[in-house]
């Protein structure tokens, strides 16, 4: 029996459009439990990095719960969400969002230095030991604007886990890269996985899918699919790709 | 009809530039215009009162006494005199004021009243119509001496006479053109016939050596039209032909006492003129910053605009009329504002110069100088807008500008301890340019504002009054001794207060128009020509009897330097050695200081006013009434003015202009602070987007931003604080040479240095933090690409 890192009930969310509501997220309850590497799927404009974003606590929900440590998310002060962002949570967004006047091992250690628990030397540390885990330890003094986008890629994972976060979110990571640094990185993320990390990714990418051990399917605001797997192994690939895709199939995707 | 949609458009999206440009423009307009028109009021209010009672273009005060056939003989024919006419006036050295006595010598007139005077209403917004003739006992007095002795309708004068005190009440106060500036030291006020009767009776009647009131003439010569002499040529002109400038106990043209009445008004407008052009200067500092950072933001749309069909002219047109527009709204709502700020300076202005201005505005020397201003915004914007021609249309539309890579030799590592102020460091080294605009700004102000403490600490310091001429000192003596005694008494009396109280200063000293090469000068002659020493700027003082030193604007106005010899007459005439360059504000400047040793080759007056500092300024008064009772009919004592009211005017005036000032900086700081932090704000919303996802809170993000600010504004501040110790002495020489002012003593206490730097870098600290508020409103969500 795995244990619930965070869980969302009758989540809503929803716009004000041409002078009336535009509803994106509708009534959505959902559990993520330790250990995972959930993916959430659905078509464009389904509403997915909109639930990621409601779920981490990045925008709030216009009703529902997001419980985390039997707190709710939607009601929690603007003050203890930053501080959870760099304590328990850590995102990947798809365009990177690394500060361009920063180094790479900079970006890596700025949110670490936010952490009061940790001292400056152990998060230099630690963030030495990412950046050779990266693969970035030649290039970490470069700047975002002179590094690849793969590189940069990596460097927001490795950002997104300098504060050893319980869980990490990551919105679409593979969207603006090409084949050979989407593999890179997700191998990045399925290695993180192994060593324990939870892991909630949006993606409308099968290969990307193809590493998570939980799918749901998204489609108009409502959770509509849940396929659970085992843990991914390569040579296992073909086979799991070919039962996602039935799944997908049968979500009419 | 589509660049009035664009330029529409413009100023919807941009209102933060418009507005700040409109306030800026608002509050040079207001400034400006209030100065001018206040000074050309004021001047032109002068003239007409000056014309109005008559005022020849030389006034000399001749003491009856003197040979007056000769003086009317020389000035009637005089073909270079017009006309002439001699009035009789009565002066007086000793008297009391509401109060406050008074002992001076010859720097008080009576007149009879004249009507031609105008007589202020009880509000002194105006003249009464029809003023009443005086009454027996009743006094009209010049304006300033509500100021000067805090005199009311109904407060007691008395004029000591030999023959007893006669005592008036002052019945109203009068505007009096000549004499009635709070900074000159002669005034004049007026009885009623019978009281000035009286008085004349009185001093017939004196026998006693001691006069206490005197008869004098005072003559209005005019210059015939046909003279084509100057001022200078025609004074030496008046003199050979009459002996008036040897004889006179006070000659001065009109232009003079013109300049006396209006020499602070001028100082003070030279201040806010030199302020008003360093905030033109911001102006342009913040459209150049406005404009340059303004193109590369829109980058995209304007390389849009240029794809549909808009050519390089049109773009650069419509910053023109962008600009054109808050420039005028702003020049519009100043001009209309303006209009009180003027009545307002006028009332400032009253009691220094003792001239009630009218109301009005200088509209065309005013629209010429805005027309100049908008012209030199317009080249500006003209030239800053050059780069639009560099946009291309299809580098615009695929992603904007190239990637600028950022790198900087001055990088800071970031610091956990100190992570806002180091990263607030990085990003101000990552965007230097941007940040140039409000260095110079917060530089610019931080030189002004220091400089106007400069000038305020100057100004109303002992060591600037003891720099100008005035004798610091605990009591001050009016002295009637004989000529042969004068010295022996005086150093029996040095000796005496030795014992009492000890002495740190004592210098008996008097002052006499001589002439120098013909025409008449000031000077000033000490018992101890050391005091000299004070004032002196150049060379060394005047130690022997063939020795004199001279102002840096004689020196100017005869071409004269250290180691010339002058010859100097009065009574007798000899030669002079310039042995140094000293300052004093005495007759603006013109005049030259000796020895007493020294102007007794030239001269029969003695020394009759002596100052004494003492070492324990707590005996001051049992000094005084030692003095009193040890000579009573040698010596008359008082203390010297503690509250010293003259000192407090001044000081006054610069705390109102410095507060002026400042509170004009803070408004800058705030406009500069606001549009800088809007446009890094719109540049930088993604980053602060990802640093809000990291787990930055509002709060960190703020601090941030302010500190970059405050970085920044440091860093100008030294700038300015640099540019000041450079530049101050200059610019004070300009603003206070008038006031015979040449060398300007800088005393850069940490109060000077730290106020100006710490209100600026407090200000934009403080106001960053302030607009940077709309960081709450930034949502990580703006970082989704759905």
């Amino acid at each position: 029996m795995k244990n619930t890192i965070l869980s969302a009930k009758d989540l809503c969310k929803s716009f004000a459009h041409n002078g009336g509501q535009l509803h994106i997220l509708s009534h959505i309850d959902l559990e993520l439990f330790e250990g995972d590497f959930t993916v959430i799927m659905g078509a464009s404009g389904s509403g997915k990095s909109t639930l990621l974003y409601a779920l981490s606590g990045m925008d709030r929900a216009t009703a529902g719960q997001v419980i985390y440590n039997n707190t709710d998310l939607v009601t929690m002060s603007e003050k203890k969400l930053a501080t959870l962002r760099h304590t328990d949570f850590g995102f990947i967004f798809q365009q990177m969002h690394l500060v361009s006047n920063l180094t790479l091992f900079e970006n890596i250690v700025v949110p670490g230095y936010l952490n009061k628990q940790k001292t400056a030397a152990s998060i230099k540390d630690y963030g030495e030991e990412l950046i050779e885990k990266m693969n970035l330890s030649s290039i970490k003094s470069h700047l975002p604007s002179q590094v690849s986008g793969g590189q940069q890629q990596r460097c927001a994972i490795a950002r997104a886990v300098i504060n050893q976060p319980k869980l990490l979110f990551a919105d679409e990571p593979t969207g603006a890269l090409n084949r050979k640094s989407s593999i890179d990185v997700l191998n990045l993320l399925t290695e993180l996985n192994f060593s324990g990390q939870s892991i909630l990714m949006v993606t409308h990418d099968i290969k990307a899918a193809l590493r998570a051990t939980r799918i749901l399917y998204l489609e108009d605001g409502k959770i509509i699919g849940n396929l659970t797997l085992p843990p991914y192994k390569p040579d296992e690939e073909k086979s799991r790709e070919t039962q996602i895709n039935a799944w997908l199939g049968s979500m009419e995707w | 009809m589509e660049i009035l949609t664009i330029l529409k458009a413009n100023i919807k999206h941009k209102k933060g530039a418009f507005k700040s440009v409109i306030i800026l423009m608002f509050i040079i307009t207001v400034a400006m215009t209030a100065i001018i028109s206040t000074n050309d009021l004021t001047y032109k209010a002068l003239k007409k009162a000056i014309t109005e009672i008559d005022t020849g273009d030389m006034i000399a005060c001749v003491d009856d006494s003197s040979d007056m056939e000769t003086i009317y003989n020389g000035l009637s024919n005089n073909k270079n005199v017009a006309s002439f006419r001699a009035d009789d006036v009565l002066y007086t050295n000793h008297y009391i004021i509401n109060g406050e006595e008074i002992e001076n010598e010859n720097s008080y007139f009576i007149a009879k009243w004249n009507s031609n005077y105008k007589v202020f209403q009880d509000n002194l917004h105006g003249f009464i119509e029809d003023p009443e003739p005086l009454k027996k006992g009743e006094a009209y007095v010049p304006i300033c001496f509500q100021n000067l002795y805090n005199c009311e309708i109904g407060s007691k004068i008395i004029i000591k006479t030999n023959a007893g005190d006669r005592e008036f009440h002052v019945k109203g106060f009068v505007q009096e053109p000549l004499y009635g500036c709070f900074f000159i030291g002669v005034k004049q006020f007026f009885l009623s016939d019978t009281d000035y009767d009286l008085l004349l009776k009185r001093k017939e009647n004196t026998t006693d050596r001691k006069q206490l009131i005197g008869l004098g003439k005072i003559f209005q010569i005019f210059q015939a039209d046909n003279s084509n002499l100057s001022m200078t040529e025609w004074k030496k002109s008046l003199n050979d032909s009459s002996g008036i400038m040897d004889n006179a106990l006070l000659a001065e043209s009109k232009e003079t006492m013109i300049d006396y009445t209006t020499i602070f008004p001028k100082i003070g407008s030279g201040i806010l003129y030199a302020f008003v052009i360093l905030l033109f200067v911001i102006v342009l500092v913040i459209i150049c910053h406005s404009i340059s950072t303004g193109i590369e933001m829109d980058y995209t749309n304007l390389g849009i605009l240029k794809a549909t069909g808009f050519s390089n002219h049109k773009i650069r047109e419509i910053y023109i009329l962008q600009y054109m527009t808050a420039q005028l709204l702003g020049i519009i709502l100043g001009m209309m504002s303006s209009y009180p700020v003027t009545i307002l300076l006028g009332k400032l202005y009253l009691p220094i110069t003792g001239i009630l201005i009218g109301y009005g505005i200088s509209f065309y020397k005013i629209f010429l100088l805005l027309l100049t201003m908008i012209i030199i915004i317009c080249i500006f914007v003209v030239i800053l807008t050059a780069k639009v021609g560099r946009i291309s249309p299809v580098r615009a539309i695929s992603g904007g500008a190239e990637q600028i890579y950022f790198d900087s030799r001055l990088k800071m590592q970031i610091n956990k301890r100190m992570l806002s102020l180091t990263l607030a460091f990085r990003q101000f080294i990552t965007n230097k340019k941007h940040y140039v605009g409000t260095l110079m700004i917060s530089s610019i102000l931080v030189f002004f504002m220091m400089s106007i403490s400069l000038l305020a600490n100057c100004m109303s310091s002992e060591r600037f009054m003891e720099s100008i001429g005035k004798i610091p000192s605990d009591l001050e003596a009016q002295l009637y001794f004989n000529k042969d005694d004068i010295m022996t008494e005086l150093d029996k009396i040095e000796k005496e207060i030795g014992k009492i109280a000890g002495i740190t200063d004592f210098n008996a000293l008097s002052m006499e128009y001589i002439s120098l090469d013909g025409v008449n000068i000031h000077c000033d002659f000490y018992s101890n020509p050391l005091i000299i020493e004070k004032t002196l700027i150049k060379g060394r003082i005047p130690k022997y009897k063939n020795e004199i030193s001279i102002t840096q604007i004689v020196a100017d106005e005869y071409g004269l330097n250290i180691g010339d010899t002058v010859t100097l007459s009065k009574e007798n005439e000899a030669d002079y050695l310039i042995t140094g360059l000293h300052q004093s504000s005495n007759d603006l400047g013109l005049c030259i200081a000796m020895s007493y040793d020294a102007y007794k080759r030239i001269g029969n007056k003695i020394p009759h006013s002596l100052y004494i500092k003492l070492a324990d300024s707590s005996l001051a008064k049992k000094v005084t009434d030692f003095l009193n009772e040890t000579y009573p009919d040698k010596v008359e004592a008082v203390l010297a003015d503690p509250d010293n009211t003259q000192m407090k005017l001044i000081e006054t005036i610069f705390i109102g202009i410095s507060a002026l000032i400042y509170i004009i900086s803070i408004i800058f700081a705030l406009i500069t602070v606001s549009m800088v932090c809007m446009r890094s704000f719109l540049r930088e919303r993604i980053d602060i987007g990802i640093y809000k996802a990291l787990g930055f809170t509002v709060r960190q993000l703020r601090l941030q931003f302010s500190f970059r600010f405050l970085t920044v504004s440091a860093i100008g501040s030294t700038l300015g604080v640099i540019l000041c110790i450079f530049l101050c002495p200059s610019l004070m020489k300009i603003l206070l040479g008038g006031l015979g002012v040449t060398n300007f003593a800088t005393d850069y206490t940490l109060g000077v240095i730290v106020v100006p730097v710490c209100v600026i870098c407090f200000c934009f600290f403080l106001f960053a933090y302030l607009v940077s508020g709309k960081i709450k409103k930034v949502e990580v969500r703006e970082l989704i690409s759905e």
